[in-house]
């Protein structure tokens, strides 16, 4: 049976794994082959890293590490943050991503999706969703790191990048992002319905009752976090391991 | 002991290469006939769409070339479809090494199937030393092989499907072994143990 993933996720800046705190200071976590090797040793399915440098320098420096952690990483990677183009794409994959997401640049122009998929095939083109609430029954996609709102409603966005041919859909409910409050178990319900590929869930892990709900209420098909696993406030293992007490298919 | 990795498009190799290398191989990286010659065993690597695989490999010459090969062959994800007869995807011919058509998966919940699966082993293989006869490998793919007597080792997406498959010398995998942990990497520890 295909099991549930649980996939953590990087941040990296210059080359480094940051943590972002209050929107001022970055604040420095660690080197990025060296925690993603940590945490496939502590049971993570998967790992995102999303650059976050604003530089030419920086993601020079991010294209290096991604090619450092293919070379040591034995689990699959998804790299994102800042794609702008299909040699953007051509680049990342390159060095060794198994991955790509796509966020601002294919709201921008939807048909960079289709371009990716074709050249590079749809598995590994993910679309990259940042929904914020605006009514009980209403989100709005926003772009830029979340800090512009766009005309595409959430779901029907994601249907429109997966017909363009998004083989997987990385969902953030940007209200959750850091609050610990819970996955938005209601917009992942409904972007999972809406569309056929696999839906990643993020923003809001807090608790392991989190990722049981996301599962078995959201109906997601993986769950990202950040915050609680860099903490080391949980482990993936751990997840995995309540995971499957409750009956949830997990690799352990 | 030198390992030829089938240079075509599409294939993103750095993961299979640096983990070859970790278990003490030389990777010949090369899409030249004469010099893949060389290498005590083939690794055929494959993502990305059938039909323009093949387009690649016959402008590179490898096409007529490959299923010829007499030693160690082993075919990964994409690279194990195309030695069957055929793909629905495309569709696209096959080096016909082994006897099955490639379909799409029917009645499934969601494609690509992508994430951790368990394969289950039919049998023993050398490929299988040291394993347990069930473990969880990494797919991403859409397109599958049915199950028959080539079959290896079998998962089930919706049906069960060929996880792994054997002709003789030519072994393909669905899954992605140098995406698989340390489980994958002791399938390609056993496959470089065939070549020595």
């Amino acid at each position: 049976m295909l099991t549930r993933r649980i996939i953590p996720c990087l941040d990296v800046h210059e080359g480094r794994v940051v943590k972002g705190v209050q929107f001022e200071k970055l604040r420095d976590m660690g080197d990025p082959v060296e925690m993603g090797v940590r945490y496939e040793e502590l049971g993570a399915d998967e790992l995102v890293y999303l650059d976050i440098s604003a530089s030419v320098q920086g993601r020079r420096t991010f294209l290096r590490a991604v090619e450092r952690i293919a070379a040591h990483l034995r689990i699959p990677f998804t790299v994102g943050g800042g794609v702008r183009s299909i040699d953007d794409i051509r680049r990342l994959l390159g060095a060794g991503a198994d991955k790509v997401s796509l966020n601002t640049a294919a709201v921008e122009r939807p048909a960079l999706i289709e371009e990716a998929a074709e050249r590079f095939g749809r598995q590994c083109i993910v679309l990259a969703v940042d929904a914020k609430q605006e009514a009980i029954d209403q989100y709005r996609v926003y772009v830029r790191g979340g800090r512009q709102a766009t005309s595409w409603e959430a779901v029907s966005w994601c249907q429109e990048g997966v017909r363009r041919g998004s083989g997987e859909i990385l969902l953030t409910a940007i209200g959750r992002d850091g609050t610990r409050d819970g996955f938005d178990l209601f917009l992942t319900r409904r972007v999972v319905e809406a569309v056929s590929v696999p839906v990643i869930a993020s923003g809001g892990a807090g608790r392991l009752e989190d990722f049981l709900e996301v599962f078995t209420k959201g109906g997601a098909d993986a769950a990202l976090a950040a915050g609680i696993f860099h903490e080391g406030y949980l482990t993936p293992t751990q997840v995995k391991l309540f995971l499957a007490q409750h009956q949830i298919p997990v690799r352990l | 002991m030198k390992i030829g990795l089938v240079a075509y498009s599409g294939g993103n190799v750095r993961s299979i290469r640096s983990a070859l290398e970790s278990l003490g191989a030389k990777v010949i990286y090369s899409d030249q006939p004469t010099r893949l010659e060389s290498c005590a065993a083939l690794v055929f690597p494959g993502v990305g769409a059938a039909l323009s695989a093949v387009e690649d490999l016959r402008r590179r010459g490898l096409w007529d070339w490959l299923p010829a090969w007499d030693r160690p062959f082993l075919g990964i994800c994409l690279g194990m479809q195309l030695l069957g007869k055929s793909s629905e995807e495309g569709p696209a011919p096959g080096l016909g090494v082994l006897p099955y058509e490639v379909q799409v998966f029917r009645n499934v919940p969601r494609l690509p199937h992508i994430g951790w699966n368990l394969v289950r082993l039919l049998g023993t293989d050398p490929l299988w030393n040291g394993l347990p006869t069930e473990f969880y490998a990494y797919f991403v793919h859409s397109y599958r092989a049915g199950v028959g007597d080539y079959t290896i080792a079998e998962t089930e997406y919706g049906e069960l499907f060929s996880a792994a498959v054997r002709q003789g010398l030519f072994w393909g995998v669905q899954f992605h072994p140098e995406k698989s942990g340390q489980v994958g990497l002791q399938i390609l520890r056993n496959f470089l143990k065939l070549c020595s």
